[in-house]
């Protein structure tokens, strides 16, 4: 009896070592130099607008049928394709004033010389638009232009900075034609591309 | 509790990397807002003669043009062009509208006034009106939902003065205020 129980012992014990000179291998770090790899990237043109207003108020000082005005600034990020690319912003007006209730319309102004029109500066990047832009429902307007080979940040290769500005300052037409009430609304689609 | 603790910390840190720092996007809008409110603005002709024709004491007469732009409000508003010679008669010895020389003397004037362009109406004075340096005297009035053209409308005051034949001969002049106002 005390022979079979020390011969379990010992049994034991040898699968017990075994088992650690098994796992040792697999526990130690061998090291083999398996190859080499070359890492490429494909860095595709892009723009991205950022921190676009929810809302643009419209306001005009006095009561003597100044233009009403207000003013936006837009962040934006571009790369663009060396030598071939370009990129450009823009905005479009997809819903227009509710025409029939008397107020401004974009599409069908009241008074001949009612517009809602707007003016760029200050682009950090690429070309804001030259002088006064009107709003269009048909078509988006330009915003800025921005040329082949260049990308947000600054030096070379460009570094992820903060985002480019540019400002655009809207003008409405105060016409009398207009009914007292509101506030009368209209959405502003921007948009971004780069190629 | 401590697993609890340390199997939050190590979701933390593989979820970390994973998190962006500002998300931007190709195409985004913005609500354009305005409210429109009631306004007016006048434009007056900056100098009228008074001249009288013959040598027999007729009246001195001339007139004023003005150009009037006004909106007023849809229901319930209303809108008003007044005057007031806020500066009488320079030097004196001459024509006064405080302290006419003689019982009758006086600068009355009638009003004419296009109604608005694009909807509404407009009153003129009773002719005559007596001018005043101590209160605004009317030109026109209008009425709720009166909307001028954009490049306004014309509105004319016709003023005569008493030919008093104790005015001493000389230049004289006064300065009329017009006000627009509209709700």
């Amino acid at each position: 009896m005390i022979l079979v129980r020390n011969v379990r012992q010992f049994i034991q014990r040898v699968v017990a070592y075994g088992v650690v000179m098994l796992l040792a291998p697999v526990c130690s770090y061998a090291q083999t130099t398996l190859g080499s790899q070359t890492l490429t990237l494909d860095l595709e043109p892009a723009g991205l607008l950022y921190s676009i207003p929810t809302s643009i108020a419209l306001t005009n000082t006095g009561t003597t049928f100044a233009s009403y005005t207000g003013s936006v600034t837009l962040d934006y990020r571009a790369r663009t394709t060396a030598s071939t690319g370009s990129g450009t912003i823009t905005v479009k007006a997809t819903t227009d004033f509710t025409c029939s209730s008397g107020g401004p319309c974009i599409a069908t102004p009241p008074s001949t010389g009612d517009a809602l029109t707007y003016t760029c500066s200050g682009a950090t990047l690429g070309t804001g638009c030259s002088g006064t832009q009107t709003v269009s429902t048909t078509a988006a307007t330009n915003i800025v232009t921005i040329a082949a080979g260049v990308c947000t940040g600054a030096g070379s290769p460009c570094n992820n900075a903060a985002t480019n500005t540019v400002s655009v300052s809207f003008h409405l037409t105060d016409d009398p034609k207009y009914k007292t009430g509101g506030p009368y609304s209209a959405t502003l689609t921007w948009t971004i591309s780069a190629a | 509790m401590k697993k609890t603790l340390y199997l939050a910390a190590a979701v933390l840190l593989l979820t970390a990397p994973m998190a962006k720092a500002q998300l931007g996007t190709t195409t985004g809008t913005s609500t354009v807002n305005v409210t429109v409110v009631a306004e007016a603005a006048l434009s007056v002709t900056s100098t009228t003669t008074l001249s009288s024709t013959g040598t027999n004491f007729s009246a001195y007469t001339g007139s004023t043009s003005l150009t009037y732009f006004i909106r007023t409000t849809q229901s319930g508003g209303s809108g008003f062009i007044k005057l007031e010679v806020t500066t009488d008669f320079a030097p004196t010895g001459g024509p006064s509208v405080g302290t006419p020389p003689s019982t009758g003397d006086a600068l009355n004037y009638s009003c004419t006034v296009a109604n608005p362009g694009n909807g509404g109406t407009a009153t003129p004075c009773t002719s005559p009106t007596t001018a005043s340096t101590t209160a605004q005297t009317s030109v026109a009035t209008f009425g709720a939902a009166s909307s001028s053209l954009i490049g306004g409308n014309t509105a004319s005051v016709a003023w005569t003065l008493t030919n008093d034949p104790k005015y001493k001969t000389g230049a004289y002049s006064a300065v009329v205020t017009f006000t627009i106002s509209a709700s």
